[in-house]
């Protein structure tokens, strides 16, 4: 009699399981939604989708759900008890990603640091640290980038320096081929359209400066050292009306270094060098 | 007692054994079945969480056909529904109907349809599994037929305007780019801006009739000393461009040249106040001038360094843009922000390759196996 009790019980034990577990394996795959034409709010979807964002370990758009949920249905508490653990859950994972994110920042792993501070932006996009840290990532990045370029427009103004330099040095030479690539051109034809451009509108200052930025990249353009020379003996010679003698001399000096065998140009340097004495 | 009992009691305690077992095994093999591997720590939580989900499906759902909290509004469009009509109903502006567009995933209202309408920005930066939303910078320099490369023709400008329009792309002014950069304001998927440095004629002669035609706005960079020269726009012209309401003018440095560099024999105070100048004075001259206020700069040949960003900030400027190719997130540093430049021998092919709108630099099988 005894054992036929037991044996009843654990029937009767075995049943209750049996209807649990039917329980628990109800469908949570997701359903056609008949969204084309609604007449009414359908919140199967949305739980659906909620369980997919899950599923697919999407949390944040998850949790979305959830909330959509609960606008739809405020007093509901399964909906709020639902966005309470997902919250909790995002932040214990946040907590675990950022702990090895530092580390890749430490050891200077950038890569590394930024794909993780990106997973927390997938869990929750607007966490303040996590932008923080993207956004210095970023910048040194680019700052890098910018120091790169700058230091390869050093290299190559000191390789135009140079061959100038070998080019005054060695005057029956002809200087070393200076090769310029693409952008480089069209930024010193920049430089030379500018200058002309001051030139006309009588910007001489301005085009001096524009045309001998010109003229590094490009040291024998027969024009260009033309209408610097010219430039500079127009300057020298408001300079010298002003009565500034001076600066007067400086840009005839500059005129005659430009073009040496031009008798005018000694002429008129003399001119500004007797003013000197007079004065 | 065992060996008195019957045979027909021994028989339905095996049976009942052995449905026990093949119950629990069924039980557990079930359970197997919904866990998910989320990591060490996480997994009991999560698991919890889904199987907690599995009991969850609610019975009798209620038939609603409008709810709204201070996060969302869900309703039931009705006929005559538009887009900015339910976004200035809810959001209050017209022009934010691109948030209702986006969060539905469509791009016009039919009547009889769900549509959420988020109250609040959730997603600033833009992020989603398939990567992080960028904004390409366009930066064009000349239009009409050039000699050189930095000339785009008015058919090609034409052409790739219309492309922007057939493939709905959300043309922005590139002082709206501030608050995206401060997570403050997200921007629609497709944004992107388009600017014309240097100022040249042809600004005012071929892009900015194109521009009104599209009502596309644009930002300008001109730089001061060149503004009224022969193939400059005048003066003039930029105050009608300006007063349109589509062009933006900023500034683009006094004389054009390379910031970044240090002439020689330049000492350190030299350098800074020849920086200081090229800044300070296109501002003062476009003030005067235009009686604007610039706020963004753009470093001639691109090219900048932390002297230049330093006395930008002290100015008040909010933003500077480079010429390295590529688009900006949000994490983008404001004052290094990237422009792609949109040359004359550029096809149609080239120029939808530069509107690169998502940063696919990582996905989320990557942030997956980074748990």
């Amino acid at each position: 009699m005894k054992f036929r009790k037991r044996e009843q019980l654990l029937i009767i034990y075995a049943a209750l399981i049996i209807s649990l577990n039917a329980c628990t394996s109800i469908k949570t795959e997701p359903q056609p939604s008949s969204d084309l034409s609604l007449d009414y709010i359908n919140i199967q979807r949305h739980i659906d989708s909620a369980n997919i964002y899950f599923k697919a370990h999407d949390f944040y758009h998850s949790l979305i759900q959830w909330k959509i949920l609960h606008s739809i249905q405020p007093n509901n508490t399964q909906y709020k008890n639902r966005i309470k653990v997902l919250n909790r859950l995002i932040e214990r994972r946040i907590k675990n990603i950022l702990k090895n994110a530092n580390l890749a920042l430490k050891s200077n792993n950038t890569k590394s640091a930024k794909t993780r501070f990106l997973a927390i932006l997938m869990l929750k996009p607007n966490d303040p640290n996590a932008i923080q840290q993207l956004k210095i990532i970023e910048a040194n990045k680019e700052t890098k980038k910018q120091a790169r370029k700058t230091k390869k427009y050093l290299l190559k103004r000191q390789q135009a320096q140079n061959i100038n330099a070998s080019k005054k040095q060695l005057n029956s030479l002809k200087p070393r081929a200076f090769k310029l690539n693409k952008q480089d051109h069209e930024q010193s034809l920049f430089y030379l359209e500018l200058g002309l451009e001051l030139f006309d509108k009588k910007n001489w200052r301005g085009s001096i400066r524009e045309i001998n930025k010109y003229l590094t990249t490009n040291p024998s353009d027969k024009k260009a050292i033309n209408i610097l020379i010219t430039s500079h003996i127009n300057l020298s010679k408001i300079f010298e009306d002003r009565g500034h003698v001076e600066p007067a001399i400086q840009h005839m000096e500059d005129a005659v270094s430009l073009e040496a065998t031009k008798k005018s140009l000694h002429f008129q340097l003399k001119k500004c060098q007797v003013l000197r004495l007079m004065n | 007692m065992k060996k008195n009992l019957p045979i027909k009691n021994k028989l339905i305690r095996c049976i009942s054994l052995l449905l026990f077992s093949v119950i629990f095994i069924a039980l557990i093999s079930g359970c197997a079945g919904v866990t998910i591997s989320h990591g060490s720590s996480n997994q009991n939580s999560a698991s919890n969480l889904q199987s907690e989900t599995k009991n969850t499906t609610p019975q009798n759902l209620p038939k609603l056909t409008f709810a709204k909290n201070d996060e969302f509004v869900v309703l039931i469009s009705k006929k005559g529904d538009t887009l900015e009509s339910l976004a200035l109903t809810y959001l209050g502006d017209i022009k934010k109907s691109w948030v209702i567009a986006d969060f539905n995933n469509i791009t016009k209202i039919t009547a009889k349809r769900e549509i959420i309408i988020p109250l609040k920005s959730h997603n600033t930066i833009g992020i989603t599994q398939e990567g992080v939303q960028a904004i390409p910078i366009l930066c064009y320099h000349r239009f009409g037929k050039g000699h050189t490369k930095l000339a785009v023709s008015e058919e090609k400008f034409k052409q790739q305007m219309q492309y922007l329009k057939d493939n709905n792309f959300n043309v922005i002014p590139l002082r709206d780019l501030y608050a995206f950069l401060e997570n403050k304001s997200p921007l629609p998927k497709k944004t992107v801006i388009i600017t014309i440095d240097d100022g040249y004629k042809s600004t005012y002669e071929i892009a900015f009739p194109i521009l009104k035609a599209f009502n596309f706005p644009a930002t300008l960079f001109l730089y001061t000393d060149f503004t009224g020269a022969r193939d400059a726009v005048s003066w003039k012209q930029a105050k009608k461009m300006l007063a349109s309401g589509l062009i933006d003018i900023q500034s683009h440095s006094k004389t054009h040249p390379n910031m970044s560099l240090k002439k020689d024999n330049e000492t350190n105070t030299m350098y800074k106040k020849r920086i200081n100048t090229e800044i300070e004075t296109p501002e003062k001259e476009i003030e005067r001038r235009l009686k604007y206020k610039t706020s963004i700069f753009a470093y001639p040949y691109g090219d900048t360094n932390e002297s230049i960003i330093n006395i930008l900030e002290k100015n008040n400027y909010t933003l500077g843009v480079t010429v390295q190719p590529g688009s900006n997130t949000a994490f983008s540093p404001p004052y290094m922000l990237k422009r792609t430049m949109i040359f004359g021998d550029h096809d149609i092919k080239d120029f939808s390759n530069s509107l690169v709108v998502l940063d696919k630099n990582f996905t989320h099988q990557d942030i997956s196996q980074r748990k």
